[in-house]
């Protein structure tokens, strides 16, 4: 019973991790730089799920899709009239990620001067007790949470192996230059990649605020979860990615059970230090041959 | 085929290109031949789009592709090889050539359902065409430099064309390969491929192309049938010393 | 950028502009810096609060909270100013909003929200006499003659907690906490206080800033199987812990100190009894919700009483119009403060500098709160 509960627990927040790490892996494995602003698209979701269902009115299905409309709008305003105009300037990665954490705390700031700093809740969900399964107790929304974490992971598999437009977004990814050579044009994979990933934010965005209500500040923390989850499994890949943040999930809510209470944030970055300096391209990712251009 | 006229290309003061013309005829072999730092790569990723043009025109199949991005320039059909080879190090044979095979047409509901059907058997034709035979899920940074060569080789054969732009393909491979490669373009020119080649080694060139065009300082200074530039006294000149 | 979109993206821009304007709150608003003739000495009034983050709601309290309290002011004999840094309730914010608050912005005095914060503030006015108030439980802030704290300390939460769980019955106690020195200190005082009584406490469960996952740590508490378990957060944390109380069944009584009657959710204590704060005063409260439009936050009342006391230690230090007294004069002063009328009732600062004030027991009833004992 316990046991159950405890892997439970653990699935659930691994598949909070991994709804996070599909998105941002995706739009890293296409572009090579880390889009640390994702994190925001997805805290942008849910705040524009609670202004049109929660304050306006709007139905719930319908705000959703809206969100998730738009956050796939924002993502890919982002890559078009931030991150392009840089890399037509041949600006390096490391600029890339520093713009991207200037857009997070921008959007965050937003966020707060339009919403306030207080906590915000999407009455959607009536709180009850969860239902009993395997042994366990998991209510409806974590369930779906669990659910839509795999079905996603599924989906963006088979995308990106089993699709034309993954193909050539894994070309992009690994020789921008030739890709373009063979007729790939490389800034509309990349579009796709941020609007693709930023659709996942969105939904992200609604589930997570759904569970945990929102804060203007949370896409900071969500990323550090997501973005250790991607490096644990390998972040150039979206399967192993959410495989990673699955395992992280595991090891947080294991380790804490054995472990004195405030180690939990501990063992995330413990592993992320592990991984980064000993195993980089993560436990599923494939380590690189030698470079011949 | 193509017709280049009177290409400039600078790289900071430095004339790549100087008023550079040249033809390529439809189903020959035209070869681009010039000393070290004449010019030749240049005018490749010029006429690839890689590299921008100052001045010139470029038309390929009677139409203007002067300033065209490099993926639209490769998808009216000019397809070429790299003389550093330049692959995809994270993918795999297999998905080299099935890359190039595709169209590359990016609407969305086409880059969710794969169309071709005979694709693994146009897959195993090109990959038996350039005698690779190592196994299609190897990936490219697994391949020995020679296997690389090939497989760049493939992708530019596989990759729909008109035009095949080879740069320097036997450069630094051994005789038995060189001798491989020299037997696919003849096969290809056999079948009526069109092939613009640039070759350091003059014996190589003189054996396989039906045109001749030198390269130096950025502008031509001889063309004409192999055996015409071999006796070319300007040409014997650019060279001397090499 | 195509120059074609230039145009949206300006439009785009002023809309931001435009509704970051309609985001500040209405009703008349005093302004920070409220200058009463140029010619006085100027005070100036810094504070490091949490004017971001999950703790903003209590920094922005204390921030309007001392705005009205300059905007009440009668005739003086010194302007009065104040200087505003957000340190959202992290340590090292705090050490860079003290530093710049003392160092370029020259303030006579700061406040502070939280024992974190508090703590590193403190260790910046001491050495530079800057009359520091920190809205704190952690005794530890107020050490040294320039720092004070107004604020229940955490003996008498924990009196107030000891008491009621002794009238309850309920013996074993877990804690479930958020990672901060206040929050340490009433457990460390709780922990002292039950020693050799029939309480003790069967699990403690500590957790960061930013987690929103605590059902693993529910769980174990489970496993202890306490009488009642202690929530000690603030939103949004206390919120999620209700939330993930009810959905995993747990039906283990749940109580709390100060954070309830702050909660966006107050549907999810129905029921529930806890340790609160004296009330402000009918006066402040009508005061602050006429100008506002909204209830004050947990430490509001208190920076209120701070300014007032900080001016009035000022006020009568200070011998000559023309020149400012200096701060240890107003220190003396501040000790000397007896039944001051403050929003809080009236205050009395000890030697210890430790400003009293009572807690009392509620329960939410009906959605109301409902004091059940004084």
């Amino acid at each position: 019973m316990v046991m159950s509960q405890l892997v439970m627990n653990s699935l659930i927040a691994g598949s909070i991790y991994a709804l996070v790490a599909c998105g941002f892996s995706l739009i890293y494995t296409t572009n090579r730089f880390m889009h640390f602003a994702h994190g925001t698209t997805i805290v942008a979701a849910g705040y524009l799920l609670y202004q049109l269902f929660q304050v306006l009115g709007i139905p719930f299905f319908a705000a959703s899709f809206v969100s998730i409309c738009l956050a796939g709008m924002l993502g890919l305003s982002t890559y078009y009239y931030l991150y392009l105009p840089l890399q037509k300037r041949k600006a390096s990665n490391i600029v890339l990620l520093i713009a991207s954490i200037g857009v997070l705390i921008f959007i965050e700031n937003l966020i707060q001067l339009i919403f306030g700093a207080s906590v915000k809740s999407i009455g959607y969900i009536k709180i009850a007790r969860g239902m009993d399964l395997l042994g366990a107790v998991i209510t409806p929304l974590q369930l779906t949470i669990i659910l839509s974490s795999i079905i996603l992971l599924g989906v963006l598999s088979f995308l990106m192996y089993k699709t034309i437009l993954g193909r050539n977004m894994r070309a992009v990814a690994d020789n921008p230059e030739l890709s373009s050579i063979i007729g790939i044009d490389h800034v509309k994979v990349s579009k796709y990649s941020f609007l693709i990933g930023s659709y996942l934010a969105g939904i992200a965005g609604i589930l997570i605020g759904l569970e945990q209500n929102l804060e203007p500040t949370m896409g900071t923390s969500l990323m550090i979860k997501g973005f250790t989850g991607a490096v644990i499994g390998g972040v150039g890949s979206v399967p192993a990615a959410a495989l990673g943040s699955y395992l992280l999930g595991f090891a947080e809510n294991f380790g804490i059970w054995y472990l004195p209470s405030g180690y939990k944030d501990a063992i995330a970055f413990i592993l992320l230090f592990l991984f980064l300096l000993f195993r980089p391209s993560g436990m599923f990712g494939r380590e690189k041959g030698a470079s011949h251009d | 085929m193509m017709r280049i006229t009177k290409v400039h290309k600078n790289f900071g003061g430095v004339a790549a290109l100087a008023g550079c013309s040249l033809m390529v005829d439809s189903g020959k072999i035209t070869a681009l031949i010039g000393p070290n730092g004449s010019g030749k790569t240049t005018l490749f990723n010029v006429i690839s789009g890689i590299v921008p043009i100052d001045k010139g025109t470029i038309s390929f199949q009677g139409k203007d592709v002067t300033r065209k991005p490099d993926y639209l320039i490769a998808r009216q059909g000019i397809s070429r090889t790299f003389q550093q080879v330049r692959l995809f190090k994270n993918l795999s044979i297999h998905d080299h050539v099935a890359i190039a095979l595709s169209t590359n047409d990016e609407t969305l509901l086409r880059n969710f359902f794969r169309t071709r059907k005979d694709q693994p058997k146009r897959i195993k034709q090109v990959l038996e065409l350039v005698g690779l035979d190592k196994p299609p899920q190897t990936y490219a940074s697994d391949l020995s430099y020679g296997q690389r060569k090939l497989l760049d080789l493939a992708v530019a054969i596989a990759k729909p064309h008109s035009l095949l732009m080879l740069d320097e393909p036997v450069a630094g491979v051994n005789p038995k390969l060189r001798q491989q490669i020299k037997g696919i373009i003849r096969a290809l020119a056999a079948k009526g491929d069109t092939i613009l080649l640039i070759e350091h080694d003059m014996n190589f060139v003189m054996d396989l192309a039906d045109k001749v065009y030198v390269l130096d300082a950025g502008t031509i200074i001889a063309e004409g049938l192999p055996r015409q530039i071999q006796d070319n006294e300007k040409v014997l000149e650019a060279y001397l010393g090499d | 950028m195509n120059q074609k979109h230039r145009p949206y993206i300006v439009l785009f821009m002023l809309s931001l502009l435009f509704l970051a304007g309609c985001g500040k709150p209405t009703g008349n608003q005093p302004t920070g810096n409220v200058v009463v003739e140029k010619e006085k000495p100027v005070v100036k009034i810094g504070a490091s609060l949490s004017l971001t983050g999950g703790s903003a709601f209590m920094g922005e309290g204390m921030r309007n909270a001392m705005e009205l309290a300059i905007h009440n002011l009668g005739p003086t004999k010194y302007k009065y100013e104040l200087v505003f840094e957000d340190d959202a309730m992290n340590p090292k914010m705090a050490a860079d909003a003290s530093q710049k608050l003392i160092t370029i912005d020259h303030v006579d005095a700061i406040l502070s929200l939280s024992s974190g914060t508090g703590n590193v503030v403190s260790q910046f006015t001491q050495p530079n006499k800057v009359i520091h108030f920190g809205v704190a439980s952690d005794p530890t802030v107020a050490e040294g003659e320039y720092n004070f704290i107004h604020w229940t300390p955490p003996e008498e939460e924990t009196r107030a907690l000891i008491s009621e769980l002794e009238r309850r019955n309920l013996h074993n106690v877990a804690f479930i906490s958020f990672n901060q020195q206040g929050e340490k200190a009433i457990m460390n005082d709780f922990s002292h206080r039950v020693e050799g009584t029939e309480i003790s406490v069967v699990s403690t469960k500590i957790f960061n800033n930013g987690e929103k996952d605590f059902k693993t740590y529910l769980l174990q508490i489970e496993e202890e199987r306490p009488d009642v378990i202690v929530v000690l957060a603030f939103s949004p944390e206390i919120e999620i812990i209700m939330k993930q109380i009810k959905e995993l069944d747990i039906d283990t009584p749940v109580t709390s100190i100060e954070a309830v009657e702050f909660s966006e959710q107050p549907e999810l204590f129905e029921g529930v009894w806890y340790i609160q704060a004296a009330d402000p005063t009918d006066t402040f409260l009508a005061d602050y919700v006429s100008t506002y439009g909204k209830q004050p936050a947990p430490g509001t009342a208190n920076a209120y009483d701070e300014v007032n006391m900080i001016v009035a230690g000022f006020e009568r230090a200070g011998k000559n119009p023309l020149k400012k007294p200096s701060t240890a004069e107003v220190v003396a002063e501040l000790h000397k403060i007896k039944d001051f009328p403050g929003a809080l009732g009236p205050l009395t600062v000890p030697e210890s500098g430790i400003v009293l004030s009572h807690a009392v027991v509620r329960m939410v009833k009906d959605g109301k709160f409902v004091t059940i004992k004084p």
